[in-house]
């Protein structure tokens, strides 16, 4: 196996994880690490499947835009989790906010 | 649309200032998004763009500045994280296979192998729960019926289009290509199945508002009855759906927003969000409620209306290509939309009305529903204009490729 190879598989093995860890877990915090480890999966696909083009310029910025965009939504996420429980003190019953819909 | 959505955002807000400078960044937000998001040429460019669309939606959502709007922002945050990173998954997928992420480019290249099959399964369905389709609907009521009316028809009116017109884009460029037919069925079937779950739902609300934003997954199910119909068929079949999914996009994008801001109103007044309470609404608000009905002859597809039209054009598809289950799934959605509409009409034309006091809206927020309402209504009338507008764009976008 090329290094290609091992990174996609290691790729596709962090994505079922992180699904499977959103899928079953309903806690809240780690269903936002799930979706980390998810998006860490799918940067190490791009990585691995996208390392022949001759394009890297653009590639480096396409990292970065994705890395951004998962970093400020996970920032919101916790911004209003964190509004959500500071202000209205329901703590016991809002872990399973999402839980509601179960896929 | 917007620069309504905007005139009515501003009457609305008017006594609360500092709110409303909180609402104008996300609202460009949004538009920006939108238009990056029309104006996209590859996968990468459409996610980010969804996604800026999804930060300003978010914080409208939470502006409702309750614990039941954080919740729906959580909701729809869920759905799209999951959704644009399956959709994100998909296009590295098929970057890695084809070395190119231009919708144009793939449209010469991209032929059904596995891989590529898996890649748009998955693209498909991230947008799918972006679009709220029915079994993925759950995170769309909440966060509509939750927010601010103004915003709501904003949400409701423009951002699950855009969703929507991704996964069109998507499905015209390849579908025929990868030749899924059980998929685009499959599709179809999903769509059928949010326009009877979807107006059943909307029959059983108490919440004047929750009972629109159902009505929005019902509307969002006619969209997908698109997909078998442009899939496998003759050309003049798919000209055919086409012509009545843009019109069904334009005429509920317009009928909607009017359906929202109408409600609203009738909220603000009335200082109830319950329908029971609607009663002898038609004397003190007949300007909102007559929107309201306008939009609703639209919703529930009768001429001369857009939705009408909309439906026409669907129903002759489904009859060409000899699809005809579709056309018993669009008679009894049409039924169960008149049914939610008057059960509004019914409920605020009761005399018996137990003396309220009702809050007078000012005349300026009545004037955009009603707008919108004529709109959505005249457009069965003045179709071939929008028509001939979108086959121009689409004469265009087929001379770049």
């Amino acid at each position: 196996m090329t290094l290609q190879d091992y990174l996609s598989v290691l790729a596709v093995v962090l994505i079922v994880l992180g699904f499977l860890g959103f899928a079953i877990k309903s806690d809240f915090l780690r269903r936002i690490i799930a979706f980390n480890v998810m998006s860490t999966g799918a940067l190490l696909l791009l990585a691995a499947f996208v390392q022949d083009v001759e394009s890297t310029p653009m590639l480096t910025s396409v990292f970065m835009m994705l890395i951004l965009v998962t970093m400020v939504l996970t920032i919101l996420t916790l911004q209003i989790r964190n509004k959500l429980t500071s202000r209205f003190h329901q703590h016991d019953s809002e872990g399973k906010v999402d839980s509601e819909n179960p896929r | 649309m917007a620069l309504l959505a905007a005139f009515q955002i501003h009457h609305y807000f008017a006594h609360q200032l500092d709110l409303q400078k909180r609402i104008w960044w996300r609202f460009w937000l949004i538009l920006l998004g939108l238009t990056l998001v029309w104006s996209a040429g590859d996968l990468i460019t459409l996610y980010v763009a969804m996604e800026i669309v999804a930060l300003g939606v978010v914080g409208l959502i939470a502006l409702g500045d309750q614990a039941e709007s954080y919740r729906s922002a959580l909701r729809y945050l869920k759905a799209v994280l999951l959704g644009t990173l399956s959709f994100l998954i998909g296009s590295i997928i098929i970057w890695g296979v084809y070395g190119t992420v231009s919708l144009s480019a793939l449209q010469q290249q991209i032929e059904g192998t596995g891989l590529t099959g898996l890649a748009f399964a998955l693209i498909t369905v991230g947008l799918v729960y972006r679009a709220a389709l029915f079994p993925l609907h759950s995170w769309l009521p909440p966060a509509h019926g939750s927010s601010h009316a103004p915003l709501s028809a904003l949400l409701s009116a423009l951002v699950t289009k855009a969703s929507f017109y991704s996964l069109a884009r998507v499905w015209l460029d390849w579908g025929d290509l990868i030749g899924s037919e059980l998929l685009a069925q499959l599709l179809g079937i999903l769509g059928a199945l949010a326009i009877v779950w979807g107006g059943w739902m909307a029959c059983r609300q108490s919440e004047l508002k929750m009972l629109v934003a159902y009505s929005s997954v019902n509307q969002v199910g006619y969209f997908f009855l698109f997909f078998p119909l442009i899939i496998g068929v003759s050309h003049e079949v798919a000209v055919l759906a086409k012509q009545g999914v843009i019109l069904q996009v334009i005429s509920h994008a317009l009928a909607k927003a009017a359906l929202f801001m109408a409600a609203g109103n009738l909220v603000a007044a009335m200082g109830s969000k319950y329908i029971a309470d609607l009663s002898g609404m038609s004397r003190s608000m007949p300007l909102s409620l007559l929107s309201f009905g306008f939009a609703g002859v639209s919703i529930m597809g009768l001429p001369p209306s857009g939705g009408f039209l909309a439906k026409w054009y669907v129903l002759q598809a489904s009859l060409l290509s000899g699809q005809w289950w579709w056309i018993p799934v669009l008679i009894l959605g049409g039924l169960l939309s008149a049914a939610y509409i008057f059960r509004i009409f019914s409920r605020s034309f009761l005399e018996e009305c137990s003396v309220k006091p009702i809050k007078p809206v000012p005349k300026i927020l009545e004037i955009a529903p009603m707008v919108l309402a004529l709109l959505a209504v005249g457009l069965g009338l003045l179709a071939s204009t929008p028509l001939s507008l979108m086959t121009i764009a689409m004469v265009v976008t087929d001379g770049h490729e």
